[in-house]
């Protein structure tokens, strides 16, 4: 560890060389992190670079493969057993938060104490009233407690579930707090008062962990940062010591692997040199978080949407696909022009509008019906002729496309849910191609899949672009620099870089991103 | 090491997500578990007619008793099928029952009391069905009410209504051209009105299993977001089966005045729970898991078979109730546990 000058606090955390591996991926090759009192400590790293892992291994969540920890000088032998944490003064905010919205800020506070409820026969409502008040005043936040946790800006949320979590512990100093990107939906004048509100509990000799994807803020407010890269602990700098510049190379690292996928880049290629004369042109589109963003996308390009979390570009993608209300805005495709405002899924589809959403099954597939009933769900009415669906024929065309789309194993009759992730999406990619889409929209699709399924799905959204558009989402910046034309990136709403191919590789697009 | 992955959290069950996984076999067991399921209600129902003509030769195995068995169900037939078409699409009808208890008080008062003619009593009792069906409809889709709770309101006032129209007494002497029709005519010694069930029970087999628009109402009751976004109306198809179930309860009460002749203020709401009954054991049975009109005949046919049998061995009414209570109550749960994610006790109480 490197950790800057001296050191101001006692050590109250002394995680070392943790490891874990799920399957064959290792999402956490070697965690290394120091946590002394009194400081803020962000933590940083691209998706996938375990953050997420190491902080639920800490929580006890995952077993670790390996490792070692101690706590106020003390060794704890591992794993972390379930809700050993918090004995341990470890106290968790995850980015959900945890809060029932339609109950009250009081109830959401009582909300863990009254689960283990083993006091009194009834609730004594004054003191839970008191404890409550006395528990967010440790982050120095006054709320009142009878507002339901849903009508609360989001930061006074996030400071509910903090003081929550941190109520919960035992001990009165020597306490850390985690929380995992709770920034990312915030407003910059809420930051502040979030990390205000933290001064609070390290001023009292705790130590706060936040993880962030915004290095400007990670500089400017926070004491020490620990940045990962591929699963392992790069380096522990205090921020007073370590500019933006230098920050980010440390993230992005000198030579980030690429996957290398040779055909592809000899498709790329191809593409290049037959630039269509017609392009896709957005105009004027405005929704929420979107703010009258305008781009191009060429007949046959990838062009990747980017951005830190919350920028707009999972909005404006969303909106194309009617999925969303935009409140302006149009798009233009070979001569044909509609309105964005008040276009529906199916207003969509019908002009050739093909959205793969985020999430694959809330969204994108209905896990409990077979295979056979998702893939063709979009086109059913084609296999209905003389008066009758024809199932044999939409099973045999089902099993088809699954194994053209390498679907393991390619059962027309087999649930989604008994599908691993990797070979949902595939399924899910399936449904939204079976329209012929002249316009593909993708957000984040390849988000969880394994290494195998994500080349696979890669090659089949590839494979068919020459003959179309495609606009991808994604907030990991390896994949958007192997498969993408051109990267888009958004801030507050707007565009605010466009990389084209010359000039794209993973660093370029996270300095892009931090930079904006 | 480029692709270290992090499973999203939220989203999955961390670790499942991250990994490669071999084909899983719990999904080739299911199929198999489920080709076994699908027989078991009605390979029972054979056992149980086998059980009661051998005990009941003389009553039980007799061609009026089974005639009679089959005509007398017609209705709650009729209800069963309607039930299922919201259930299909996610919503509950629980005002179906009294909708029936509104048809046909309808027919009586106008028939009799004010000696309209009976097509035009069975229109405007139609009509008054259907109107039922649209008000459902604008309260739980267009005003966002639970259709749990919307239609027992609407079940409760409209039992209100028929007590009012009816001034709270029985109504008899409905033209005999509508029990002809539905009771006393009949083919091959069973009363037409079985027929009729059959007919509605086939036709709403064709549109759920083999119209496209019928399988959309199943990607609406099983995934509104995901109907949503790909470009299904979820609006129109909750409304529409709002109205189907209201129009089937209006036939179901039609069929009652016919039989009986009359109508009778207070005897509806006793066919919900049966409906229901028949409707969730149903799901258990030809597509486990699924509202079928098949499912839903065999389980009519199985509950009253049970009934008519035990009665005949000397059991009190009450055995009806039991019966109901206890098929809904299993069927249900088989469906829970068929669907393979049952916790165990312990962890619930933990």
């Amino acid at each position: 560890m490197q950790a800057g000058q001296q050191p101001p606090g006692e050590v109250l955390l002394d995680a070392g060389e943790f490891a874990k591996s799920f399957g064959t991926t290792r999402a956490l090759v070697r965690g290394d992190l120091l946590i002394r009192a009194g400081e803020i400590h962000a933590l940083v790293g691209h998706n996938g670079s375990g953050k997420s892992t190491f902080i639920r291994t800490l929580a006890g969540y995952h077993d670790p493969d390996g490792g070692r920890l101690a706590v106020r000088g003390q060794e704890v032998p591992l794993p972390i057993r379930p809700g050993g944490a918090a004995s341990l003064g470890l106290a968790f905010v995850h980015q959900d938060l945890g809060l029932i919205d339609s109950l009250s800020v009081l109830e959401n506070m009582s909300l863990t104490r009254l689960a283990t409820w083993r006091g009194a026969p009834f609730i004594r409502w004054r003191q839970e009233r008191l404890a409550a008040r006395r528990d967010l005043r440790q982050l120095g936040a006054d709320l009142p407690l009878d507002t339901p946790a849903g009508s609360l800006r989001q930061v006074d949320r996030a400071l509910v579930a903090a003081a929550r979590a941190f109520a919960a512990l035992g001990g009165d100093a020597g306490r850390v707090l985690f929380c995992d990107e709770l920034t990312g939906y915030l407003a910059r004048k809420e930051v502040e008062d979030l990390y205000q509100a933290m001064r609070q509990l390290t001023a009292r000799g705790d130590a706060v962990v936040l993880v962030s994807h915004d290095l400007t803020e990670v500089l400017d407010m926070a004491d020490v940062v620990t940045v990962l890269r591929n699963g392992a602990t790069i380096a522990t700098r205090r921020t007073s010591d370590i500019s933006l510049d230098d920050l980010s190379s440390l993230l992005v690292g000198d030579s980030a692997a690429v996957p290398q996928l040779t055909q592809e880049q000899v498709d790329q290629a191809r593409r290049d040199s037959a630039v269509a004369d017609q392009p896709l042109q957005v105009s004027g589109l405005t929704a929420d978080r979107v703010d009258g963003v305008q781009f191009e996308v060429r007949a046959g390009e990838i062009v990747g949407l980017t951005g830190l979390v919350g920028s707009g570009h999972e909005e404006a993608v969303e909106t194309l696909a009617g999925a969303l209300p935009a409140t302006a805005g149009s798009i233009c495709i070979g001569g044909e022009t509609w309105d964005l405002a008040g276009l529906t899924p199916r207003g969509a589809h019908s002009r050739g509008v093909g959205w793969v959403p985020p999430s694959r099954l809330a969204q994108g597939l209905i896990a409990s019906l077979p295979a056979q009933e998702n893939l063709p769900m979009l086109v059913l009415s084609r296999f209905f002729r003389r008066g009758v669906i024809r199932w044999p024929q939409v099973r045999n065309h089902t099993r088809e496309m699954a194994v053209a789309l390498t679907v393991s194993p390619p059962d027309p009759r087999l649930p989604v849910q008994a599908l691993s992730g990797g070979n949902q999406q595939k399924e899910l990619l399936g449904k939204v191609l079976e329209l012929s889409p002249r316009l593909l929209l993708l957000s984040e699709p390849t988000r969880g899949v394994d290494i195998a399924a994500r080349a696979t799905l890669w090659r089949l959204i590839e494979a068919g672009a020459a003959r179309r558009y495609t606009i991808w989402t994604s907030t990991d910046f390896d994949e958007l620099a192997s498969v993408c034309d051109r990267v888009i990136v958004f801030s507050k709403g707007r565009v605010s870089t466009q990389l084209s191919r010359e000039s794209l590789s993973v660093e370029a697009i996270a300095r892009a991103c931090l930079a904006a | 090491m480029p692709g270290s992955l992090e499973t999203d959290p939220g989203h999955e069950t961390a670790p499942a997500a991250g990994q490669p996984s071999p084909p899983r076999r719990r999904g080739a067991r299911q199929i198999s578990a489920n080709l076994a399921g699908r027989l078991i209600l009605p390979v029972v129902w054979a056992a149980v007619i086998i059980l009661f003509s051998v005990l009941e030769p003389s009553t039980f195995l007799t061609l009026s008793n089974f005639a009679s068995m089959l005509a007398s169900q017609a209705s709650l037939l009729v209800i069963a099928l309607g039930l299922i078409i919201p259930l299909t699409a996610g919503d509950y009808d629980l005002s179906i029952a009294s909708v029936a208890g509104l048809s046909a008080m309808i027919i009586g008062v106008l028939n009799v009391n004010h000696h309209w003619p009976i097509i035009a009593a069975i229109a405007v009792a139609m009509l008054a069905c259907l109107a039922v069906g649209v008000l459902n409809a604008v309260i739980v889709v267009g005003l966002g009410v639970e259709s749990i709770v919307a239609t027992l309101g609407m079940g409760t006032l409209l039992g209100g209504v028929v007590l009012f129209i009816s001034n709270s007494t029985a109504i008899s002497g409905i033209s005999t051209s509508l029990s002809n029709a539905v009771v006393s005519h009949s083919f091959l010694g069973i009363p037409l009105e079985f027929y009729y069930g059959l007919v509605l029970c086939a036709l709403l087999g064709y549109y759920l299993a083999l119209v496209p628009s019928g399988r959309r109402l199943l990607y609406v009751g099983r995934s509104r977001e995901v109907a949503r976004l790909s470009g299904i109306s979820v609006g129109k198809y909750r409304t529409g089966a709002l109205i189907a179930s209201a129009l089937f309860g209006g036939i179901a009460g039609l069929l009652i005045a016919g039989t009986t002749g009359s109508a009778d203020p207070s005897s509806f709401t006793s066919l919900l729970l049966p409906g229901f009954a028949a409707a969730f054991l149903g799901a258990t049975t030809i597509v486990p898991g699924r509202f079928t009109p098949a499912g839903v005949l065999v389980a009519v046919y199985f509950l009253v078979t049970g009934i008519t049998g035990l009665e005949l061995l000397g059991a009190q009414t009450y055995v009806q109730d039991v019966f109901y209570g206890a098929a809904l109550i299993i069927s249900v749960a088989l469906a829970e546990l068929s669907s393979g994610h049952r916790p165990s006790l312990r962890s619930l109480w933990r």
